[in-house]
């Protein structure tokens, strides 16, 4: 039975995750099953990419870096921060930075631009002498670090939990001043390097932000080919770069991990331990920090669309009623999708080394690559999915799978292997011992599934955007349109209920965690 | 057939390194058989591929007369009919005592009210009658390692393996135990692999006893001699 479902796992992933990605390359290799002509073909290639998309494709690959590397190095200040340092509240902040995480980026643009944006009335009045420009690619940049340092501090944080203390402790009766350095920074390389990836691909997938701030990026060229000059193959030829660079760090991040623990450093000593011990005046200086880094990445956004809302908010929800529900229900059923796939997933591939291919293969695939590669693989079939709402949901499933995993992959290794090894010599079928032992001890993996792939699906709009079917729309494109009618009001408002809903499952899910 | 459990030539390899070098022994029925030997020797890979855990690399695995590992052919853990206490005794957190007991007996038995009375009868064996609806955090040591006991016995097996089972208890709780263990040895007809490291133990439940170094198994004796040789080597 369990061989039978493995092979069953195996299926679904190759359906929905790699096939549709091969099939674009042997799409734009063998248009229409023939075999292109080798030189028309490099010719289409060669005037594919001019000087100006190769430097673009540059650019946004300078950003991602960028972006990655701030956005690490604030989650990684901050995770050792409120892990290791003698500060009271550590949870409350925790909880409090990952926040700015769960507001999509365009939203948190959207709301610095009326800041110190062209339109922002804040910018006439207060910054009126001083010249401010924000559509720039350092703008991009830094909106894109406020928005993804949480992902990176959580990251980081779960690798710091899972150092064995007294690994520390004896690091600290030998030399107290280099434990960070020497023990804490080496002991967590490979979750700050699975960090710094995940900031990367998110950097390079989202484009909203850049069009914002009127910045060309990679992702747009290729969303400018399908939907303004409807050349698939064009933007098929286009998303080649980004498949390769995904199997580029794809095999960097596999060949990195060969010998290195991905899930667990050491699970014999868990006591937590307070080993940088702050003055006052450094205590301080950290909680102004931490204060500076919520007012840009969350506080100043939020006011900002309370402003710019103008409270028009019963309005705004009314003429958005189809929207949100469209948003809930393709939300919930690609976030109950990914999270049982997730979860099979893990279980099947737990001790296999293809684990972290799994994860890194289709999380380095961009948002825009993953639309192209669902239209062009899904448009072929004889079985109408694309057209229809489940084209949604399976694109969610693909952009999302990697991170059902991953939150899986922090729950299952707290499962000693003998606890379901003992069920198994009760006699107990596959099943039964999914449903009775597996289920009920990772229960807190499929809440922390369900809400966080929630609320990235709730938010997304590169891929949704791309792949929707006419007629259909979701209230993250419907703030984007409304975006571009210039209603900023309705924007604002729509935006505010957009971020309550958003809280309101993430104050749920932390209430759960509590209990 | 009077070998309920027999290894021939069995050997097997982690990461290049041999683990264990043709292991071969028979258990007979009603049996106690001790394996003895130092930390990493490979003793709890001996009870795991007898478990069907893991695939031996070459060698033969019969149980009640029946190959159930060899190159050709492997019969899964489910398919094997053990009972085993594992050193961290693998319980399942999330359910209470009744719980272990009623997802194991209801793999045989079907009805609701046989079964309460089978729970009711095997709590009372492993004095757990006050704590059936506990779940496992809040047992006391003696009382899980109880539970584990129960929960092998609910499976009605013949066959019991035990890997160090009271490694971690104080000499009274061990001696009270293994009391315990061999007054449901004799009701229930079981016959036994016992893994430890500690002298003692095997001086007291084993009726003969393998002592094992470096994935081999060097002699195989009763319990008494093994006891004197040991302690002869030990001797300054």
């Amino acid at each position: 039975m369990y061989n039978n479902f493995k092979y069953f796992i195996y299926f679904l992933l190759l359906i929905f995750i790699f096939f549709p990605i091969f099939y674009l390359f042997v799409y734009a290799l063998f248009p229409n099953f023939q075999p292109a002509n080798i030189y028309s073909l490099l010719n289409y290639i060669a005037l594919s990419f001019d000087s100006g998309t190769v430097k673009i494709f540059f650019e946004t690959i300078l950003i991602g870096l960028f972006t990655s590397i701030i956005a690490g190095g604030i989650g990684l200040i901050l995770a050792i921060l409120l892990e290791y340092a003698n500060l009271s509240h550590r949870n409350f902040f925790k909880s409090l930075l990952f926040i700015p995480f769960l507001i999509p980026p365009y939203i948190l643009t959207f709301s610095w631009m009326g800041l110190l944006g062209k339109r922002g009335t804040f910018t006439e009045i207060i910054f009126q002498n001083i010249p401010i420009n924000i559509y720039n690619p350092f703008a991009v940049i830094v909106f894109l670090s406020l928005s993804y340092f949480p992902i990176a501090m959580f990251i980081i944080s779960l690798g710091l939990k899972n150092i064995d203390s007294n690994l520390i402790d004896s690091g600290r009766l030998s030399n107290r001043k280099r434990v960070v350095r020497k023990i804490v920074l080496q002991l967590i390389r490979p979750h700050l390097l699975i960090a710094c990836f995940f900031v990367f691909v998110l950097a390079i997938s989202e484009y909203t932000v850049a069009s914002f701030l009127r910045v060309n990026v990679y992702s747009s060229e290729i969303f400018a080919q399908l939907a303004a000059f409807f050349d698939i193959r064009r933007a098929i030829v286009f998303s080649l770069p980004l498949v390769g660079l995904a199997i580029l760090l794809t095999g960097s991040i596999h060949f990195y991990f060969r010998k290195k623990s991905f899930t667990t450093i050491s699970s014999s000593s868990r006591k937590k331990v307070n080993f940088i011990n702050l003055s006052k005046r450094q205590k301080a200086a950290v909680y102004s920090f931490i204060l500076f880094v919520l007012l840009f990445s969350l506080l100043l956004p939020i006011g900002m669309l309370f402003i710019e809302s103008e409270l028009n908010f019963f309005d705004a929800i009314n003429s958005a009623k189809i929207q949100i529900f469209n948003s809930l229900l393709a939300s919930m059923s690609g976030t109950i999708v990914a999270t049982f796939l997730g979860f099979f997933t893990y279980y099947i591939f737990k001790n296999s080394k293809s684990l972290i291919t799994l994860i890194s293969f289709p999380l380095a695939i961009s948002s825009p690559v993953i639309g192209i590669s669902l239209i062009n693989f899904y448009n072929s079939l004889p079985i109408p999915i694309y057209g229809t709402f489940w084209i949604i949901v399976i694109g969610y499933l693909v952009r999302f799978l990697p991170f059902s995993i991953f939150i899986f992959s922090s729950f299952f290794p707290q499962i000693s292997p003998s606890i379901e090894e003992s069920a198994k010599l009760s006699k107990s079928s596959f099943f039964k011992r999914i449903y009775k032992i597996i289920i009920p001890l990772t229960k807190g993996g499929f809440l922390s599934s369900f809400i966080i792939i929630f609320i990235l699906c709730f938010g997304e709009v590169g891929l949704t955007q791309m792949v929707t079917p006419p007629g259909f729309q979701t209230l993250s494109m419907r703030i984007e349109t409304l975006m571009h009618y210039a209603n900023y009001s309705y924007v604002a408002s729509l935006s505010l209920f957009f971020l309550a809903i958003i809280f309101f499952a993430y104050i749920l899910h932390s209430w759960v965690y509590r209990e | 057939m009077s070998e309920l459990i027999k290894l021939e030539n069995v050997n097997k390899r982690f990461n290049g390194k041999e683990i264990l070098k043709d292991i071969s022994f028979e258990v007979k029925k009603g049996e106690r058989f001790g394996i003895f030997g130092p930390s990493g020797c490979g003793k709890t890979t001996i009870l795991r591929i007898i478990a069907g855990l893991e695939k031996p690399d070459t060698g033969e695995v019969f149980l009640r007369g029946k190959k159930v590992s060899s190159s050709k052919a492997f019969a899964l853990p489910e398919e094997r009919d053990i009972s085993f206490i594992f050193q961290d005794l693998a319980l399942w957190p999330h359910m209470s005592v009744k719980g272990h007991l009623e997802f194991v007996l209801s793999n045989w038995i079907c009805e609701k009210d046989r079964r309460e009375k089978k729970i009711e009868e095997i709590l009372k064996a492993v004095n757990l009658e006050g704590q059936a609806n506990s779940k496992p955090e809040y047992l006391s040591g003696g009382e899980k390692q109880r539970l584990a006991l129960g929960r092998a016995i609910a499976q009605k097996s013949d066959i019991f393996l035990l890997d160090e089972p009271y490694s971690s208890f104080d000499i009274d709780l061990k001696a009270e135990m293994q009391k315990l263990f061999l007054s449901m040895h004799k009701k229930y007809n079981l016959t036994t692999v016992y893994v430890t490291h500690d002298i003692f133990e095997i001086l007291n439940f084993c009726t003969r006893v393998a002592r094992m170094e470096n994935g081999r198994i060097l002699e195989m004796k009763k319990p008494r001699e093994i006891v004197r040789k040991y302690f002869d080597k030990l001797r300054i």
